[in-house]
């Protein structure tokens, strides 16, 4: 009768030392792929692609034609002001080939970001070529 | 009796909860696939997006570069005109390779640089085609060629050409030309610069005949001045066999420019998908 009671609080032991592993290492599992996932930021490539389309939008309208030709920024920042959201920031600058500044102009009240995202457009002027660089982020 | 009740309620217990942890743990590895398929999503498409940004310039810019603004490619009942205000400047002052190949190392050197890009761009010259009619475009400065392949499905060319000298009495010499059977019509305006017409005439020309050209002479200009012709063509090569070809449409202008406002090309309809394309690969990596 002791034997038997022994043998089945043996298996019980068993039992419950075996569940409480598996329990702990799945909830260990469970954990260490929880603590991979990276949190995907939907906002960012959509800012990315929004400045490639401004850009190529300034270009399309002469509105980089115009500031280069002018040397004028009015227009820049206009857009920059007006089509950008509220918590978009933007910078807007032409270089020519060599990569020589020629305007820069900047979103009024806005500040500094470690997350940018950069977008280039070339533009033909009078046959020589110039470009236009966009940076972009959220405040 | 009870003890063994209770045993039976344990053993069930532990197997319910590791089925419950186990789906948690399924869920949670399907979970992070998930989130790494969308993580790749993101960086292919925002790569893909890229390369079309990086190949939508080149394009503008490469019909910029050529002078050219391409209006419409229009589509009726019975036909498909293609339709440019502006189609370069025939002019020995430009040289349109070379505009090319200066824009080509930029794209390659500075701007691939910048854009932390590999681009490569090949056999980026100053041709190109439209498709399905097989007609080419070659410009090369003083000399302009429109090659009709499909000469048959032409209708006709309504070209306006402006040239860069105010004088209203050039001498025109007008050939006597005749077609009978598959004739295209070339719609022809010429302009002086200060916009006064020096020649609107529409011809009927066979595109297989070896039509004589019409010569415009200014008298205060060495010669030749400037020619327009249609029809079979024979380029003179300095290495190797001529170049002869039927349904062509040539422009040449010496010691002065010639503004081609306005060219218009009317084809046969076609049920396929028509498009402007050049030979050149882009390479974006």
């Amino acid at each position: 009768m002791l034997l038997k009671k022994n043998r089945k609080s043996i298996i019980f032991s068993l039992d419950s030392l075996l569940a409480l592993v598996s329990g702990i290492t799945l909830i260990i599992a469970c954990f260490f792929y929880i603590s991979q996932i990276q949190t995907i930021q939907w906002g960012q490539p959509a800012l990315y692609i929004f400045t490639m389309d401004s850009l190529n939008a300034l270009k399309i309208d002469g509105t980089l034609e115009n500031a280069m030709e002018s040397g004028s920024s009015t227009r820049l920042l206009l857009f920059l002001n007006n089509m950008l959201d509220v918590n978009t920031c933007g910078e807007i600058e032409l270089y020519n080939r060599t990569g020589s500044l020629r305007l820069s102009v900047n979103k009024t009240s806005c500040g500094n970001s470690t997350q940018i995202y950069v977008a280039r457009r070339t533009l033909i002027l009078n046959n020589t070529v110039y470009y236009a660089t966009m940076r972009s982020w959220y405040k | 009796m009870m003890k063994q009740a209770k045993a039976k309620k344990a053993i069930l217990f532990t197997i319910i909860t590791l089925f419950l942890l186990t789906s948690v743990f399924v869920l949670t590895t399907a979970y992070v696939k998930r989130n790494r398929l969308y993580q790749e999503f993101i960086s292919e498409a925002a790569i893909a997006s890229r390369s079309r940004f990086i190949q939508e310039d080149i394009i503008g810019d490469y019909l910029t570069l050529l002078g050219i603004t391409l209006d419409e490619i229009s589509r009726n009942s019975t036909s498909v005109t293609l339709k440019f205000s502006n189609f370069s400047t025939v002019t020995s002052s430009i040289n349109y390779t070379a505009r090319l190949q200066n824009y080509k190392e930029f794209l390659e050197g500075t701007y691939a640089n910048l854009s932390n890009t590999k681009i490569q761009l090949n056999n980026f010259v100053p041709v190109f085609h439209f498709y399905p009619y097989n007609s080419s475009f070659k410009i090369s400065g003083k000399k302009l060629f429109f090659y009709g392949a499909q000469y048959s499905k032409l209708n006709y060319i309504d070209l306006e050409l402006q040239a860069s000298r105010n004088e209203t009495d050039p001498t025109i010499s007008e050939p006597v030309i005749s077609c009978e059977a598959g004739c295209v019509s070339l719609i022809l305006k010429v302009l002086a610069d200060n916009g006064s017409i020096l020649k609107s005439e529409t011809y009927s020309l066979d595109p297989i005949n070896e039509n004589l050209p019409i010569k415009f002479r200014y008298a205060e200009l060495p010669e030749p001045n400037f020619t327009v012709s249609f029809g079979k063509h024979t380029e003179k090569s300095v290495v190797g066999p001529d170049a002869i070809t039927e349904g062509t449409l040539y422009i040449e202008a010496n010691n002065l420019d010639v503004r081609i406002n306005k060219f218009h090309l009317d084809y046969d309809l076609t049920d396929k998908n028509t498009i402007l394309q050049t030979n050149a690969t882009i390479y974006i990596e």
